[in-house]
């Protein structure tokens, strides 16, 4: 499998640095370009382009991690903040328009209900994204 | 990383901003754009028809026919203007361009007015077609009113919340909507449809000049949500091509659906019979009477002469004479659900788009903590509607006031986009216009388009009639013009801003 660009979608939860340890030593062999993207969800009642201070800021904080995660592994990634309606749509829009070849994403071992859950935007992302989709799960403890 | 670390004196740190100038996913096309449009203008049908035969009469297809035509101008011109600016704002987003902040400021702050009258006149008009399930909801005043306010006060909370809602919903109903009023017309013609009765309820019915007018200017009232597709450009992908394509589909669609409905309409019913018993449901009482109409059995046998297929036929009218008033029912609560939410949403938009060009003061735009929502606005504007129906209580009549204050905000936000559109001819003529309008007339080596000046001419002289026939809408609409006015120019004092800024 050749890869060329990875895109990493992260959310700000722990999963996030295995996912982007990841992609980094997947990315050294064939030196794939690796981007790293945040998704705001912005609430219908609001224009799209709205400024929310606080969610920029904690995007900026978990992007500024993703940089320094891969720093340590000596790799560079390019980061970027996108706001949107509803993330999965965008992450699978952002792969598209990069033409990715594999979309990373980290997950935590979660349960609602007493079941265990993907939430809404794995199952998206799975269905409908055109290249290859990793997941990267947390161990259970 | 030495986290002790701090710029000295001279050290340049250069940050990369990650915000692009475009951070943002586009995600609609045209049907996710037409059906946010369409569950404005389709849901209008619900209750356009009955406020306007209360006051037309017999005349309703025609004043219905003569505002579409101001209605074609109307979405002509927004979509050479959203083509050129698709950003959130609609008309005020034309004016700031096309004259200055404050012009801007009137037709957003006009433009509230009708958002916050269509959250009321929805939520009204909800009750009396459930009221074919439970009674009292068609019956009494009261009661009606009462879940109104609810229904307003249960979307305040949970847009306060922020409930996730997706546009696939949208674009299933609006398909459903649109495939149910075909069905209308459909049955309708088959069923009820008579040229005579026809011709002889538009003619024994005909209204005075003085109501004539106002029916064209209540007409109105069936066609505004255009606006909603504009808000709507700043999330659509490739924006200058895909609203004036939705924009087109709609006008089609509506022109289709309203016609049909109200030649339906009228050979099912006197003018009085619906202005009546059926004025806050008009399609229920069409739903109703075509039902009555159907006789499976002998539609049948008109049909077909196969015994076998005569028994299909029957079967399949029996079931739409027994299915059709409850769907209605259903369909009809469930579209103006969504609008009442959709007017939430958007006016809470459009006040925080206003407050970043600082056309009003941005505390209205702030936004939640937890929830990330604009919870000052819709707070806000979910009390005004809340106030504007409690003459509901007392006065069940009341929603062809509210129809007229509809009138009173969307139609002076219109002549305005009309304006400001032809204003930018003059002002910019190269700017770059990916939909432009044809029909030009030549002046002074600048192009107006004759759709805009015809448009322009015909919304001012409806807003006028509102104006001067309707003492309602002239209080209540001036008012909150004059309040905005106030807050607008201390607002710019205070910021020390200048009132003739031109947009950005």
């Amino acid at each position: 499998m050749r890869l060329e660009r990875i895109l990493v979608a992260i959310n700000g939860k722990d999963a996030d640095v295995e996912a982007v340890k990841l992609a980094c030593d997947l990315a050294k062999k064939s030196k794939a370009k690796v981007y790293v993207v945040y998704v705001i969800e912005v609430k219908r009642s609001l224009p799209l382009d709205a400024v929310i201070e606080s969610e920029v800021e904690k995007a900026e904080k978990v992007l500024t991690r993703a940089e320094d995660i891969a720093a340590d592994r000596d790799y560079e990634v390019e980061t970027d903040l996108v706001q949107a309606r509803e993330v999965g749509p965008a992450i699978v829009d952002e792969a598209m328009e990069r033409e990715i070849d594999l979309v990373l994403m980290g997950i935590t071992y979660t349960k609602r209900f007493g079941v265990f859950s993907l939430g809404r935007v794995i199952p998206y992302v799975l269905e409908e994204a055109p290249c290859r989709v990793l997941l990267c799960r947390e161990p259970m403890s | 990383m030495n986290n002790d670390w701090r710029p000295k004196l001279g050290d340049k740190v250069i940050r990369r901003p990650r915000i692009k100038a475009h951070p943002l996913r586009r995600v609609l096309g045209v049907p996710g754009l037409f059906s946010a449009g369409y569950g404005n203008v389709g849901s209008s049908i619900y209750y356009a028809l009955g406020i306007v035969v209360v006051v037309a009469m017999g005349a309703a297809p025609i004043v219905l026919a003569i505002a579409g035509i101001l209605f074609i101008f109307t979405a002509l011109t927004y979509a050479e203007g959203t083509a050129m600016y698709p950003e959130a704002g609609g008309s005020a987003s034309f004016a700031r361009h096309g004259f200055n902040d404050s012009v801007g400021f009137i037709s957003g702050w006009a433009l509230m007015l009708s958002y916050i009258v269509t959250i009321a006149i929805s939520a009204f008009v909800i009750p009396p077609y459930l009221g074919y399930f439970w009674p009292i909801l068609k019956e009494s005043a009261v009661v009606s009113t009462a879940l109104s306010m609810g229904i307003i006060f249960f979307l305040m909370v949970i847009n306060v919340i922020g409930v996730r809602e997706t546009s696939f919903i949208n674009v299933i109903a609006a398909v459903f909507d649109v495939l149910v009023q075909l069905l209308i017309i459909a049955l309708g013609l088959l069923v009820v449809f008579n040229f005579d009765v026809l011709v002889n309820n538009i003619t024994f019915y005909w209204p005075s000049w003085d109501n004539l007018v106002f029916g064209v200017a209540l007409a109105a009232i069936a066609y505004t949500g255009v606006e909603t597709m504009s808000q709507l450009a700043e999330e659509t992908k490739r924006p200058a091509k895909r609203v004036p394509r939705a924009l087109v589909l709609m006008i089609i669609t509506v022109l289709i659906l309203f016609s049909g409905v109200s030649v339906v309409g009228l050979s099912a019913m006197t003018p009085q019979e619906l202005a009546s018993s059926w004025a806050t449901d008009p399609v229920a009482g069409i739903a109703h009477s075509i039902s009555m109409a159907i006789t499976p059995q002998e539609m049948a046998a008109k049909l077909a002469t196969g015994s076998e297929v005569i028994i299909v036929l029957t079967w399949i009218f029996t079931w739409l004479r027994d299915l059709l008033p409850v769907l209605v029912a259903v369909l009809a609560a469930s579209i103006l659900f969504i609008a009442t939410n959709a007017g939430l949403m958007g006016i809470s938009r459009l006040a925080f788009s206003l407050g970043r060009y600082q056309l009003i003061p941005p505390v209205l735009g702030r936004v939640h903590q937890r929830f990330k929502t604009p919870y000052v606005s819709i707070i806000l504007f979910s009390a005004v509607a809340l106030a504007i129906l409690v003459p509901g209580f007392f006065a069940p009549g009341m929603f062809i006031e509210l129809g007229a204050l509809y009138v009173f905000g969307s139609l002076l936000s219109f002549t305005l986009a009309h304006a400001s559109i032809m204003s930018l001819r003059v002002k910019n003529p190269d700017l770059p216009r990916p939909f432009k309008l044809g029909w030009n007339i030549k002046f002074k080596q600048r192009e107006l388009p004759v759709t805009a000046i015809l448009g322009l001419l015909g919304t001012a002289v409806v807003w006028l009639v509102v104006i001067f026939t309707q003492p309602y809408s002239r209080v209540v609409g001036l008012v909150w013009m004059a309040v905005g006015l106030v807050i607008y120019i201390i607002y710019r004092w205070w910021r020390k801003s200048s009132l003739n800024k031109t947009g950005r």
